[in-house]
């Protein structure tokens, strides 16, 4: 087996044992299924309010009544993907700091200093054995989600929802692999664990919390219950060209929220699941090439975090001190 | 004696501590200039407001007109729960593993030293690190609201300010020691800081998500999302609101700031509260004392 190879099957190897997968997994399904239960109950509620309102009009007036509320199954899972965003990361973060620590605190990493093999390899192979961990759990957190929305939100699923699903996990997969590829960055680069678990929890507080929080509050429609332009009667057309006179502001808060890598997921997880309004039922194709940038950030940011992981291990230092 | 001793010892290791002190800055940066950033906002919607009444497309008020001059807080109640509550975390955990880790507690346990008041020393140097630092954050938010409104907060005001202050001061008090007692028991360093943030998490997003179906984002959001309830039974509700304590918080700082003239201070969160900050710092000093001297693992 190439050594490569080894290295990744090591990887893995070590999360099984560690259980750290089965956690992971039991984790991440778990919030699917209480998101799928409280997104589908609150759905029913709101069924029922709109039956009761429906029953208490005339037969005249029944014409004109307000539309029946519509479930797209696939909106059932959005706090799933939230919890994707933000405790998935915070894991994904911890998965990549065992992959350094655990080999540092063992002395394993001077063992396999001194085989025959390139420190490059060592990270890439990590690298690898990360990637297959977080398919892995992916995956079953994706059948997970099928399996909830068919049986507990009762959502019918077209095969293109299945579609839909499957690019947004994929993306999930990418976006978490780039907290582990930055927990492992991190981890070898600080000689101290401590320090590394606190840039590691400080950036992903800035990055995943801090800065969508702020890109939140800047967002004038965030500011009344219910939105300002609702609260003030304003309908979508109106509300667009009123923003167009406030370019400025607009671009200051878009340009702060892409700096997350959290908030490029969401706003892709939020376009192919179609909830956020403006994206629903539109094809895949046009999903995609409005949202060009952030799939292509997404990726980028990750390419370059493995980038600078490798980098770092160049410094065979980082590999070989102990805690 | 040993109160004294453990006390001036724990404030002078976390001011040489470096690790926490990027949280730190973190939290003061962000809960000071929280008032410009909601300033900021506000600014912009009335600008908004301003150009939808000039092309007549609206006869509501500004929802912003008579905003209280704590409404620029808002953010920084978030603050406590996000950034507030991890940094408590840390200088918890991180003193009690400090004695770990330097295997001081050899020395110590062959000396007649009460553990109990030691402990109490060590969390009231904790403890005196956060007022420090949340006095900060108050006096840099009054000097900016100042600066904002061009007059300074009335006397009104300033109590809010102080009460607020005092709440979340004991809420990141009584976190510091669960953080503490997790330093005390954990195995590894690791897994004293990460079980605790685990379970902020599930106290922050969770607990609340069951009980109002809020998805998890929007609870980060200032202003509260609208509930449609989850079909929970009152009772079920009822017995697992009290875990909901950044709600209780957050609805506690609204009420006092008069941040959202429609949330009244409510005995039951007031009281969950209260508990919890009790049970919290009690909890602490009994498990930290018991488990004094444990190792850590390699």
């Amino acid at each position: 087996m190439h050594r490569l190879l080894i290295i990744t099957k090591k990887e893995v190897q070590d999360a099984i044992r560690s259980k750290q997968a089965l956690a992971l997994i039991a984790f991440l399904s778990l919030s699917i299924l209480i998101s799928v239960w409280v997104a589908s109950t609150s759905f029913s509620i709101k069924m029922n309010e709109y039956n009761v309102y429906l029953a208490a009009l005339t037969p005249d007036m029944q014409a004109q009544a307000l539309a029946r509320p519509q479930l797209f199954p696939l909106t059932l899972i959005r706090s799933g993907i939230e919890y994707i965003e933000i405790l998935g990361a915070l894991f994904a973060f911890i998965i990549g700091f065992t992959s350094i620590s655990r080999e540092r605190s063992r002395g394993t990493s001077l063992c396999l200093l001194s085989r025959p093999i390139k420190k490059s390899e060592i990270l890439l192979g990590k690298t690898l054995g990360l990637f297959v961990i977080w398919t892995a759990v992916l995956a079953t957190i994706y059948l997970t989600s099928i399996t909830a929305i068919i049986g507990i939100g009762h959502g019918r699923l077209q095969v293109i929802d299945f579609v839909r699903l499957g690019i947004v996990f994929l993306f999930a997969d990418i976006y978490l692999l780039f907290w582990s590829l930055f927990a492992v960055a991190v981890t070898a680069r600080l000689k101290q664990f401590s320090s590394a678990i606190l840039v590691g929890i400080t950036s992903w507080l800035m990055v995943v919390l801090v800065i969508p929080q702020i890109g939140d509050t800047m967002d004038p429609d965030n500011q009344v219950p219910g939105g300002l332009f609702g609260s003030l009667g304003i309908v979508k057309a109106t509300e667009t060209s009123i923003l167009a006179h406030f370019h400025i502001f607009d671009v200051i808060r878009n340009g702060l929220e892409v700096t997350s890598i959290t908030k490029l997921f969401e706003r892709i997880a939020f376009a192919f699941l179609g909830i956020k309004d403006k994206y629903n039922q539109l094809p895949i194709s046009s999903v995609a090439k409005a949202l060009e940038s952030s799939l292509i950030a997404v990726i980028l940011l990750t390419v370059l975090v493995g980038i600078s992981t490798v980098l770092i291990s160049r410094n065979e230092e980082t590999l070989r001190r102990r805690n | 004696m040993i109160f004294k001793a453990a006390f001036k010892h724990e404030l002078l290791s976390s001011f040489r501590s470096k690790s926490p002190q990027l949280v730190v800055g973190v939290f003061l940066v962000l809960t000071s200039i929280s008032s410009i950033i909601g300033w900021l906002t506000v600014r912009n919607v009335t600008k908004i407001y301003n150009d939808i009444v000039s092309q007549n497309l609206t006869t509501a008020p500004n929802p912003f007109i008579n905003v209280p001059s704590l409404y620029y807080m808002r953010d920084s109640v978030i603050y406590v729960v996000l950034i507030g509550s991890l940094m408590a975390i840390i200088l918890g955990a991180q003193a009690s593993l400090r004695d770990r880790k330097s295997n001081a507690s050899e020395l110590i346990k062959t000396r007649n030293v009460n553990l109990v008041h030691r402990i109490v020393g060590q969390l009231s140097a904790i403890a005196s690190i956060i007022v420090l630092l949340e006095i900060v954050a108050l006096l840099t938010s009054f000097i900016l609201i100042w600066v904002i409104q061009k007059t300074p907060l009335n006397i009104g005001g300033i109590y809010a300010l102080l009460g607020y202050g005092a709440v979340s001061v004991i809420l990141m008090i009584s976190i510091a020691a669960i953080g503490f007692a997790f330093g005390s028991i954990s195995k590894t360093e690791e897994s004293s800081l990460l079980y605790p943030i685990v379970g902020w998490a599930v106290i922050t997003f969770t607990i609340p998500q069951v009980i109002t179906s809020t998805h998890p984002v929007a609870l980060l959001n200032p202003t509260p999302a609208v509930a449609t309830g989850t079909g929970l039974a009152q009772s079920v509700i009822n017995g697992i609101s009290p875990l909901a304590v950044m709600e209780n918080f957050k609805a506690i700082a609204n009420a006092i700031l008069g941040i959202d003239k429609s949330i009244q201070l409510s005995l039951v969160d007031l009281f969950s509260f209260s508990l919890f900050a009790v049970i919290g710092v009690m909890a602490s000093v009994v498990i930290s004392s018991k488990t004094f001297g444990r190792n850590l693992d390699a």
